[in-house]
């Protein structure tokens, strides 16, 4: 199964001794990232003024809300790829707002995107496996020689990159060039990139947009699948109203870069300021 | 008996020597290249030295070029940079050049590493004007140390313990085996992690970074790879030469050490590099001189001059139009062709 054997987990936390990089403060009551007050301008407009959300520990949750209410670009903060004029961000209790993308990608912080964002000149397995390089044991020298150190992590990481590919059953297209692959198998690709680290949360901006019914239906059941068997957190930008209220125990509403509205999806649902927000007055 | 080769282990599919005709290729490929001097006569010999040295600096550039996707115009003069480094650590330790040749490459991928800092931020045609620069400054610094153009590489330094390696012939085992381990590195390093971090970076770099990979790390990790081949290349060219002249490490070399990578195969590290190498080394100059000739009958004997680049260039146009993969691309298409004849699909 997929979280068995070595775990990133704990290649990570050495990888990472808590007293390194970032600042251990602030009891976090559980949440896994947590985002307070956050403000982005872009020229003078606020893109997200104020924000705040929280993702706690094993929990799906969805940041819903119109066009342009600033759920993408929390998002990118929640990141690293843009930093707050205000507000901070926190990771497992640690302020990591300073953080750049990719230090935090190694803490545990997974994301997928709207567009694809794969490589497209490379094969499907490459581009999961690519996804480990950040917890590669071994050095220039090793690879160069291809000594015991580096074959044996290529066959390690090579069999996790194969445990995600059952997962989401992309057997049939494993070696093909995923630029040449159809959408709706490149997000599911975008996924399995995403999982292959053994995150604690995923960061997901509309991973439904412009799918089928089906496979809409695989993206979900594998969402919930590795919820069912993992300590992962989700946190879904998305504005399929029906994923959302099937696969969420709670949903963040935003509009006008603010949070507008909290709570379970029925409750959410029937907020008159989010209907008010969706549909107008 | 199985109908076909399968695979019961990923390592086995990770190998560089995967089926039965990769290993048969390695037996006769090795036999031919040991017995190539006694086939072909010293001149011929001597060629191949040079194309086995080209070879090396190629695979570098692709390296940096076809994997990371970072255009460098200084390889020729960062090959300069190996040939110095090499004769003057020899003539400083009084160890003969086999010696020098390591701590010259590393050398050479420092310097390499330090041209690089602008990839940070600069891309495409910006980053290619920085490495111009870069190729400048070196170059100006080559006619300081060097104003003589000639830096003689004495015959004592050119052994290797009682071997002398002032023949053609031992030379050529010598660069040989030096380029076939450099091949090797190179084609494990881009089968690893790094390989893949590399693409990743050239195919997205936004998108790199995102998934945890330090971007900036990975480019002077590629940059270092560059100039650690575009030393040895430059260590085994002054084992080949009696003096360094400099104007050997000019612009001129390093985009034919461009036009190397673009026409052999981006991307694929050693044969794309070699096949590139073999083709701007020897086919340039046969098509340079009947271009030549050509013009020099019509007439346009003041185009005649100039007929080095207009091959270059239109060579290197043609492929990236017409065959962005390369040489590579085209063997490929015509080995998938065999395997199917004679049937067409």
């Amino acid at each position: 199964m997929l979280f068995t054997g070595r775990s990133i987990a704990s290649l990570m936390e050495r990888l990472w001794p808590p007293s390194s990089r970032y600042k251990p403060v602030e009891a976090s009551g559980g949440a896994v990232l947590e985002a307070r007050s956050i403000v982005v301008e872009f020229g003078g407009v606020k893109a997200v003024n104020g924000a705040s959300i929280r993702v706690g520990r094993h929990e799906i949750v969805g940041l819903i809300g119109p066009n342009g209410a600033g759920k993408t670009t929390l998002l990118n903060v929640l990141s690293g790829f843009y930093r707050p004029k205000e507000g901070r961000v926190y990771y497992m209790g640690r302020d990591i707002t300073g953080l750049p993308p990719h230090a935090r990608a190694r803490l545990g912080i997974a994301r997928t995107f709207q567009h694809s964002e794969l490589f497209k000149h490379m094969t499907v397995v490459e581009n999961i496996m690519v996804n480990l390089e950040p917890w590669r044991p071994y050095t220039v020298l090793d690879a160069a020689l291809w000594l015991g150190r580096a074959r044996r992590w290529e066959v390690w990481a090579r069999e996790r990159a194969e445990e995600v590919i059952e997962l989401l059953d992309l057997h049939r297209y494993r070696d093909r060039i995923v630029g040449s692959l159809p959408p709706g198998i490149q997000k599911r690709v975008d996924l399995a990139r995403a999982l292959v680290q053994e995150p604690r949360i995923v960061l997901m901006d509309e991973p439904m947009a412009g799918l089928s019914r089906e496979e809409k239906e695989d993206i979900a059941r594998a969402i919930i699948e590795v919820y069912e068997t993992s300590e992962t957190s989700f946190l879904l930008v998305e504005h399929d109203l029906e994923v959302v209220m099937d696969l969420c125990e709670k949903v963040f509403v935003m509009d006008y870069g603010r949070v507008i509205a909290e709570g379970r999806p029925e409750e959410v649902a029937n907020d008159p300021r989010v209907i008010e927000a969706y549909i107008g007055r | 008996m199985p109908a076909g080769v399968f695979k019961e282990k990923y390592e086995e599919l990770m190998g560089l020597l995967r089926y039965p005709i990769h290993w048969a290729a390695l037996a006769a490929g090795t036999a031919l290249l040991l017995a190539l001097p006694l086939l072909i006569g010293p001149y011929y010999t001597s060629l191949a030295v040079t194309l086995a040295v080209f070879t090396v600096g190629a695979i570098g550039l692709n390296m940096l070029t076809g994997l990371a996707g970072q255009i460098s115009l200084a390889q020729g003069a960062l090959m300069g940079v190996g040939a110095y480094a090499t004769v003057f650590i020899a003539a400083a330790l009084h160890t003969n050049i086999i010696a020098a040749i390591l701590p010259a490459a590393i050398l050479t991928a420092l310097v390499s590493t330090l041209l690089g800092l602008p990839s940070f931020r600069l891309k495409g045609y910006y980053l290619a004007m920085a490495s111009i620069a870069a190729q400048m400054i070196l170059e100006y610094i080559f006619s300081v140390i060097d104003p003589d153009q000639y830096t003689p590489v004495p015959v004592d330094m050119k052994t290797l313990g009682p071997i002398s390696l002032a023949q053609t012939t031992t030379q050529y085992y010598i660069i040989l085996g030096c380029a076939a381990i450099a091949a090797l590195a190179a084609a494990n390093i881009g089968r690893s992690a790094i390989g893949r971090a590399m693409k990743a970076v050239r195919d997205n770099d936004v998108a790199a970074e995102i998934i945890g990979i330090d971007v900036a790390r990975v480019k002077a990790l590629a940059f270092a790879l560059a100039g650690f081949f575009a030393g040895l290349a430059g260590g085994l060219y002054a084992l080949t030469v009696t003096g360094i002249d400099w104007t050997a490490f000019t612009l001129d070399t390093s985009i034919e050490y461009l036009a190397m990578v673009l026409v052999g195969g981006p991307g694929r590290i050693v044969w794309g590099s070699l096949l590139g190498a073999m083709l701007i080394r020897t086919g340039w100059s046969m098509l340079e001189a009947s271009l030549s000739d050509t013009l020099t009958m019509m007439g346009l004997g003041i185009l005649a001059s100039a007929s080095k680049y207009i091959v270059l260039g239109a060579l290197v146009a043609a492929f990236l139009v017409l065959e962005p993969e390369g040489l590579i691309g085209i063997l490929r298409r015509v080995k998938e062709y065999l395997r199917l004849w004679p049937y067409s699909y």
